[in-house]
């Protein structure tokens, strides 16, 4: 459809109209729905329909009908779980209807016959192909130990890193004693300021509990473009009368629903945080209880040393993990969790002779002095106001929500970002209350009760899987530091996804002995690949997984025979396996075995056997709409969220601070580099392991290349208008891509969208220009995130 | 009295995903590049299709930017001027209101496309004939919603009879103030929008 001809109509259609969220819209409660198959036209022309799952693992794990005729899958459709709102697709689901008989897919195991990243390969059988891998992860087992086999369970593309495909190459490693490294940190996929405050993502809640929410802050969340299936809540809430804002440093599809956007430079949303924070604080607008109860705020803090003052410092047969707090009744320091004390919040106290002041004053006296809204406003480009306004809002408009995204964290101080905005709501005490809390992804981690059962890792005999923070395969390859890693078994596109991409392909992958690359296509990475095996789709196996926001189980049939030679993630594993020793530990039968883990005495698995998923879908043991941390009790040492965190100290960190990205417009590198690029996802591909490219659907919607959002403030300065091809580079290294003048994008910031392959690049690469610095803090608090958008960079017109 | 098909896209809640036009594609075996459903941004452009310098564009000059998501389709008019372009009688209207192509007397030559005021028709250039949104009428007459009612990510379509004033879009479209596109060429398109939310505190795009 030719676009001039739309202006005709375009001038009727948009007006001036007041929005009107007071009245209910459609209801989709109303739409037809049904747990039987859908009687369409099946019996009628020989069609079998079959139910599976989608395999994108947008974490929403939609069911599907699939409809087979003739041995081939004919149409995809959307399956119901158990309640309507969760019937439901999208255009990646459906699509892989061009993926499972894709001409493009791989068809026969293929072995190395060029240079590694040539792309020449021969054909090979199964028993060779097992064989090479089997010998050779044997001869570096032996060598160098079961840890310098690397094992980067398929992740995203088949959603083979759980259920059933999951487990399995999860028990291999285990029995190897293989590598296994942490993808999601060094994806940047993981909020590290929970691991701290000890309120996860698995504490959240049902995607239904948005409809409670008073107000939902999307904050830097690409939920418009991935996780979208939630914008369905997120749409009846502000039916009921929901204020939606949104902060990004792009404008988002989000932000054109939203009552407000909030540009904010990259990378400064902590001290937006923090500002607000002060706000909360210096208008009493936070919640005394919560504060007081749940979280550690009231603790006692020694000034001469900055730890939190314990029970055996004020009595010498005191515990020494023991926390204390000024009760103000007894004017004295207690017990933390005395049922009768009541926490002064406020207040520097003497305590035999040890001046102490409680965290709340500490982290009042850093918002006052660091972090007022003027301040603050300097740093995110945010007027004071606007911070003034929304922190107000935040904590009044009752319960409110927030959805952090992926976007707030991959920089060098990410982590402190994420701290900010959990003291923002442990402040607000919308936590285990419906409608509340944080949003993120990530959600309950169902894995987490299967493991319990007999074919979790730890319970494998033969050794145990080391993990490793990912970023460590590059030392571990070229150094051997932490250990050496000599063989990498990876699905997860390392050549697209991992950063600073020269470095993975000039120096990591041409140091190894040996690469295996299981996937559907031949991806950049395959390539690089001396031994590929074609596995099966979702739709050519058995399989069972979870979604992560709405707590339910889906049961996949095999629908249809496997493309020409692949093989299902089960069955490679069990013939590697049977290769090197370990069949015994393994049964050839999807079932058998997903009845082992199943065999679990977790009281949420109850109900979930084989045979009811084989029924429909399966809901953990969990009320409906779940709401998270009801019962207020976090993982941490405390048993409270803990803002004030006794083991940051050694950094600095122990409250949480705002600290400027590395590469960011105040940098020194930005007089070299002005530009801060930024990584909006597209539609087109759920994770950035994926492939729009071989799906003729999706392909012609991204119109199978990246494009780079620019300010025309910036543009102008450099002559760049609309389609011009522009290079982008810094020291690291140069892309060449076309221009988009985008009136959405915060001046001196530019977007190009993660997840294309290399030959969709005029030239170069994304991770071409993307940094792999790791920060300590990071991997002292857990594992290190990537820093990928600290990422300075100069365009120029080519 | 008669039944008259029609569809309610209610903007406010369309993120322009385009699920609607790959669940055409799945519903309606199409292979090929062409769509009976696309998705514009109404922004920078005035409709800005995927993977062009429109898209997901707003209008606006920084910060003050807005843009909203038009899918559009065949409006299966009540006098549909491709119906009176068409020279073999190919395109023909049914009593429920459904917009059809006999394929079997379509010669391709393409007047309705000139026709069409909504540009929403496509030419086939394998089977050298005119295609388009039929609102899936096959399933329709086996009681089945169409199918990108069915697929919509954020349930922003709706499907009903607006002829019937108890129905679903009826209610929408009377307490939505629900309008058509190009009222004033007098086509009578079943397709009706309820107007996108605007985002406060920006000015709106007026052109």
């Amino acid at each position: 459809m030719g676009e001039h001809s739309k202006r005709i109509f375009i001038n009727t259609t948009c007006g001036t109209v007041a929005a009107r969220s007071d009245i209910p819209m459609l209801n989709p409660d109303s739409l037809s729905h049904t747990h039987q198959k859908p009687d369409s036209t099946l019996q009628e022309n020989s069609e079998k329909i079959v139910q599976s799952f989608c395999p994108n693992w947008c974490e929403n794990t939609c069911r599907l009908w699939a409809h087979v005729k003739d041995g081939r899958l004919v149409k995809i459709e959307p399956a119901p779980y158990s309640r309507p709102k969760y019937h439901r697709v999208c255009l990646n689901g459906l699509s892989y209807l061009q993926v499972v008989h894709s001409p493009d897919r791989l068809k026969y195991p293929l072995k190395r016959t060029g240079q590694r990243g040539e792309g020449k390969f021969q054909r090979i059988s199964w028993d060779e192909a097992t064989d090479i891998i089997a010998k050779k992860f044997l001869a570096v087992r032996e060598q160098y130990g079961g840890q310098a086999i690397a094992f980067v369970r398929p992740y995203g593309a088949n959603m083979a890193f759980q259920g059933l495909s999951g487990s399995s190459y999860a028990r291999l490693a285990s029995l190897i004693g293989a590598t296994e490294p942490f993808l999601e940190g060094f994806l940047s996929d993981m909020d590290l300021g929970a691991i701290l405050s000890g309120y996860p993502p698995s504490m959240n809640s049902d995607l239904a509990d948005w409809e409670n929410s008073k107000l939902i802050i999307i904050w830097a969340s690409g939920k418009d473009q991935t996780y979208w299936q939630e914008f369905q809540f997120i749409f009846d809430a502000m039916e009921k009368g929901a204020k939606l804002i949104v902060i990004d440093p792009i404008f988002p599809s989000a932000a054109c629903k939203a009552d407000e956007w909030i540009p904010v430079r990259p990378g400064t949303d902590g001290a937006l945080a923090l500002a607000m924070v002060n706000v909360m604080i210096s208008k009493r607008l936070y919640d005394e209880e919560f504060v007081a109860k749940y979280t550690n705020l009231p603790f006692l803090v020694r000034k001469d040393n900055g730890r939190l003052l314990r029970e055996v410092d004020i009595r010498l047969t005191g515990n020494p993990d023991t926390y204390t707090v000024w009760d103000s009744v007894t004017n004295s320091a207690r017990i933390a969790d005395s049922t009768d004390v009541r926490p002064a919040l406020l207040g520097n106290y003497d305590v035999n002779g040890i001046q102490c002041a409680t965290a709340f004053q500490l982290l009042s006296e850093l918002v006052a002095e660091q972090y007022t809204p003027e301040l603050a406003s300097e740093m995110t480009g945010i007027p004071a106001e606007t911070i003034r306004r929304i922190a107000v809002e935040y904590a009044t408009r009752k319960p409110a929500a927030i959805a952090m995204g992926y976007r707030l964290w991959p920089y060098y101080h990410g982590h402190l970002t994420c701290r900010a905005v959990h003291a923002l709501v442990a402040l607000s005490g919308y936590i285990g209350v419906p409608g509340g809390g944080i949003k993120g992804p990530g959600g309950m981690g169902i894995a987490a009760p299967l493991n319990k059962g007999p074919t979790g890792y730890w319970t494998t005999p033969g050794g145990a899987t080391k993990f490793l923070d990912a970023r460590l395969v590059y030392d571990c390859v070229e150094e051997g530091k932490p250990w050496p890693i000599r063989a990498l078994y990876s699905s997860a596109n390392f050549a697209v996804t991992w950063p600073n991409r020269k470095r993975v392909l000039e120096k990591v992958i041409p140091s190894l002995d040996l690469v295996v690359v299981p996937d559907l296509f031949m991806t950049d990475s395959a390539r690089y690949a001396d031994i590929v095996l074609p596995v099966c789709t979702i739709f050519e196996r058995t399989d069972f997984a979870s979604s992560f926001q709405h707590y339910e189980f889906a049961w996949a049939d095999k629908a249809v025979e496997p493309w020409y030679e692949s093989k299902t993630d089960h069955e490679i594993v069990v013939e590697i396996a049977k290769k090197m020793g370990f069949g015994k530990y393994f049964s050839e039968d999807p079932e058998t075995y997903v009845r082992l883990m199943l065999n679990s005495k977790d009281p949420m698995l109850e109900g979930v056997t084989v045979e009811n998923m084989k029924k429909g879908p399966v809901r953990l043991n969990l009320s409906y709409p779940y709401v998270g941390a009801a019962d207020r009790k976090f993982p941490t040492p405390s048993g409270r969220i803990e803002i004030y965190v006794e083991k940051m100290i050694e950094f600095g960190e122990e409250l949480p601070l705002y600290k400027e990205p590395i590469e960011g417009a105040r940098s020194q590198i930005a007089k070299k580099y002005p530009l801060t690029m930024i990584n909006k996802k597209t539609r087109w591909v759920t994770h950035v392991s994926q492939f729009a490219g071989p799906i003729p659907w999706l392909r012609e919607l991204d119109h199978g290349e990246p494009m780079l959002d620019i300010n025309p403030i910036d543009a102008r300065k450099r002559g760049i208008a609309d389609n011009d091809i522009v290079s982008v580079f810094n020291d690291r290294g140069r892309i060449k891509v076309k221009a988009r003048l985008n009136e959405g994008i915060v001046p001196g910031v530019v977007n190009v969208p993660p997840g294309h392959w290399a030959k969709s690049y005029i030239e170069g690469s994304l991770n071409d220009l993307t940094t792999d610095i790791i920060n300590p803090v990071h991997q002292a608090i857990f594992v290190s995130n990537t820093s990928f958008f600290e990422c300075a960079v100069e365009v120029r017109k080519v | 009295m008669a039944k008259r098909y029609a569809l309610v896209i209610d903007l406010r809640r369309c993120i322009g995903c385009t699920t609607c036009s790959v669940a055409c594609k799945v519903e309606n075996g199409i292979t090929t590049t062409e769509s009976w459903v696309t998705v514009g941004t109404v922004g920078k452009a005035d409709f800005g299709l995927p993977g062009t310098v429109g898209y997901d564009t707003p209008a606006g000059q920084y910060p003050n930017v807005s843009m909203y998501y038009l899918p559009m389709s065949c409006m299966h008019c009540s006098d549909p001027p491709c119906v009176d372009a068409c020279p073999t009688g190919a395109s023909y209207k049914r009593e429920d209101g459904i917009v059809l192509i006999d394929q079997s007397k379509c010669t391709g030559c393409g007047s309705c496309i000139s026709a069409c005021l909504y540009d929403v028709r496509v030419a086939n250039s394998e089977k050298k004939v005119v295609e388009k949104c039929t609102l899936c009428a096959h399933r329709i007459d086996k009681g089945q919603d169409p199918f990108c009612v069915v697929c919509c990510v954020t349930k922003a379509r709706l499907f009903g009879d607006i002829n019937d004033p108890n129905s679903e879009v009826t209610k929408v479209i009377s307490e939505h103030d629900g309008y058509v596109l190009l009222p004033e060429r007098g086509t009578g398109p079943s397709v009706h929008y309820v107007k996108s939310k605007i985002t406060k505190g920006y000015r709106w795009w007026l052109r």
